[in-house]
């Protein structure tokens, strides 16, 4: 009996349910409207989320990875369809976040004729993904599809973009299940070495005065308890990259704070005074390090790290313990000797006290403004337990993340490496549908969410429960700062003149508040978070307001300002 | 200081591997002084030879970037006016390089 054939566009779909996609985000055009109508019709199988913008589609793919774990799927057409996609590709590389994006390209035989809406996306995208393919014949849809997704979330995760012809998806093949399960010379899992982890061992059984430094890599490898254990049996405190703040709760007693720029004050000067630093999935970025050359010097390096490039890309490290740090660690926990560092701890908490005038005057502040620390401080108070805080970037960001009760896991989503301003809406679009029964909470800023506006259009057509919390000082408050502190006060462009938000919010069927007053804001805040419906909260903060501690650019991490 | 480095790599012989290794030279900054790609016997594979101008630190750096790239078999490099070529250290096979503490 002859097999049955299905049109590629189909075989995609089916490809994308094999490897149990529930969710695709995305906006039709032109070249991928095969794989629309194949959409249409498995419709009961896989929800398609309509976005506004292709940039909001990516993003919110990534919010979606970001907080199940999972592949993130997205779809556009070509040309702008694709050109749109880049800087999402960009962030998600830059943050290893797992997203396959799918785009349509012209037929075949009109390749390199400047057809409508044609464009070189496998080029343009070279840079900014972990790997990438054309699909021109329907006969390699299955193995590349399968392993797109194989390479996604193998090893260290990363973005992966598809471009498939317009004729492969309309030529018909018969559709065979096959299983990727490894891509020739490409060894996304490096073995773990005895070795290393006995010299480690001994390096941390050894140390007087050990810290650890926590990113992205161990809620990556879902390995934050693996993390608790070690740090735990060998007492050593816990500072985090931006991105490794979900690791551990932030009230844990071995949780001293953030790193870098807008960091803590005791973890960036006590990194330089530590004499073991074990840095467990992070990549020693210029934002955490300052200075390179007066970063740390006095202590000896324990690098665990997934990808051999990182090892030594930015500090030597005296000890690299390549592999998943799910493997490495539970070894490494293994041969340390139970320990206490008391007085090391003890000294940590000295440090903090420092920086206690600010944090006085970011949460209980005397005058009249309200602070964006305040406003951290009561969604705390008020949010559940396990909400996921999507943030956008900026001072809010910064503000965020120093005072937010992290407490769950993937409970935090943000735009790291790359910084993508109106980030956060469509991520939290993202992270709604990863997480159905979570709380999701959009912190973003007045800039920010004009950037990526239009996706309030998803928001109302999905009916997503999303707390928008908008902290609007009407200025892009990060770059005025550093006019301010850097730029002898020629605030140039940094001014806003805002729309009313809640007319905007009115216009999208939002429930929405603008809170001015101090009086307002706990009830305001209680009553958003008690809805169930989306909210757009509008917060007048403070214009004139500068975040610290900070590290100015270039310089070492114990030279952190305090004012 | 800037020396001059002749990289050999083996790899798939798909079209765009070379591309992603000029990339990662270009963003570099790092001058080619010339390229030369050779499909092997089996048409599977091909070698990939450059001579390029560039620091030690930075070389080493650049190699473990080329080795990431999905399709790259294997590498080596050395500096053009000397003999013996470094092997790039495999991620499978992670010995630690000489200037690590040793157990």
């Amino acid at each position: 009996m002859q097999e049955k054939t299905y049109i590629g566009s189909d075989i995609l779909v089916k490809e994308l349910l094999a490897e149990k996609v529930e969710y695709i985000f995305g906006y039709p055009g032109g070249a991928i409207m095969p794989v629309y109508d194949a959409l249409y019709r498995y419709s009961d199988h896989i929800h398609h989320i309509l976005t506004r913008h292709e940039q909001g589609a990516i993003h919110a793919a990534q919010g979606y990875a970001r907080v199940s774990g999972k592949v993130g799927v997205c779809v556009s057409t070509s040309g702008p369809g694709a050109t749109n996609l880049i800087t999402g590709l960009a962030d998600a590389l830059i943050d290893s976040t797992p997203i396959v994006c799918i785009t349509g390209q012209v037929p075949s035989n009109l390749l390199g004729t400047d057809a409508f809406q044609e464009i070189d996306v496998i080029d343009i995208s070279l840079p900014v993904t972990k790997w990438n393919a054309q699909i021109t014949r329907v006969c390699d849809i299955t193995y590349i599809i399968r392993k797109a997704f194989y390479i996604a979330r193998s090893g260290r995760p990363g973005p992966v973009l598809i471009d498939i012809t317009k004729d492969a998806q309309l030529q018909k093949d018969i559709f065979q299940k096959t299983i990727c399960q490894e891509v020739s010379n490409f060894h996304p899992y490096p073995q773990v070495h005895e070795n290393n982890i006995k010299t480690a061992a001994a390096l941390i059984n050894s140390a007087k005065k050990p810290l650890a430094l926590v990113g992205q890599g161990v809620t990556l490898a879902n390995a934050e308890e693996e993390f608790k254990a070690f740090v735990e049996k060998a007492d050593i405190p816990v500072a985090s990259t931006l991105l490794g703040l979900d690791v551990m709760d932030s009230v844990h007693p071995l949780f001293v704070g953030m790193l870098g720029m807008h960091g803590s004050y005791a973890p960036n000067i006590l990194t330089n005074q530590c004499d073991v630093l074990i840095a467990v999935g992070m990549r020693f970025d210029d934002r955490v390090t300052g200075d390179v050359n007066r970063y740390a010097r006095q202590a000896k390096v324990i690098h665990l790290e997934i990808e051999a490039c990182e090892i030594g890309k930015n500090i030597f490290s005296h000890v690299p313990v390549l592999g998943d740090c799910k493997e490495s660690l539970p070894l490494l926990t293994e041969k340390i000797r139970k320990a206490a560092h008391k007085g090391w701890l003890a000294h940590f908490r000295i440090m903090q006290r420092k920086e206690e005038k600010i944090i006085q005057e970011d949460l209980n502040p005397e005058k009249d403004d309200l602070t964006m620390g305040e406003v951290i401080k009561w969604i705390n108070q008020y949010k559940d337990k396990d909400a996921v805080l999507v943030t956008d970037v900026g001072q809010h960001q910064m503000i965020a993340s120093r005072y937010f009760n992290f407490s769950s896991r993937k409970s935090q989503i943000t735009s790291g490496g790359l910084g993508t301003m109106g980030f956060s809406l469509p991520a939290a679009i993202g992270a709604q549908f990863g997480a159905r029964d979570r709380q999701i909470i959009c912190l973003v800023g007045d800039g920010g969410l004009q950037m990526t506006l239009q996706e309030f259009g998803t928001i109302l057509q999905d009916q997503l429960p999303i707390k928008i919390v908008l902290l609007n000082n009407n200025i892009l408050g990060m770059v005025h700062q550093w006019q301010d502190l850097f730029f002898e006060k020629r605030y140039s462009s940094t001014e806003l003149l805002n729309p009313d938000f809640m007319q905007l919010a009115k216009a999208y069927d939002m429930q929405g508040r603008k809170i001015t007053r101090r009086e307002d804001l706990q009830k305001a805040l209680k009553e958003m978070f008690e809805l169930k419906k989306a909210c757009l909260l509008e917060v007048v903060v403070k214009k004139q307001y500068n975040v610290f501690p900070m590290i100015p650019s270039g310089a070492a991490v114990d030279e952190v300002r305090l004012a | 200081m800037k020396n001059k480095f002749k990289i050999v790599i083996l790899a798939s012989n798909f079209a765009r591997i070379i591309i992603r290794i000029l990339i990662i030279l270009n963003r570099r900054n790092i001058n080619i002084l010339y390229l030369n790609v050779v499909p092997l016997e089996d048409s599977q594979t091909m070698r990939c030879t450059l001579e390029v101008e560039n620091s030690e630190e930075s070389m080493h750096k650049v190699i473990k970037q080329i080795e990431k790239q999905i399709g790259v078999i294997s590498t080596l490099y050395q500096e053009s006016d000397k003999e013996k070529f470094i092997p790039v250290i495999k991620q499978e096979k992670s010995s630690m390089p000489s200037g690590y503490i040793q157990n």
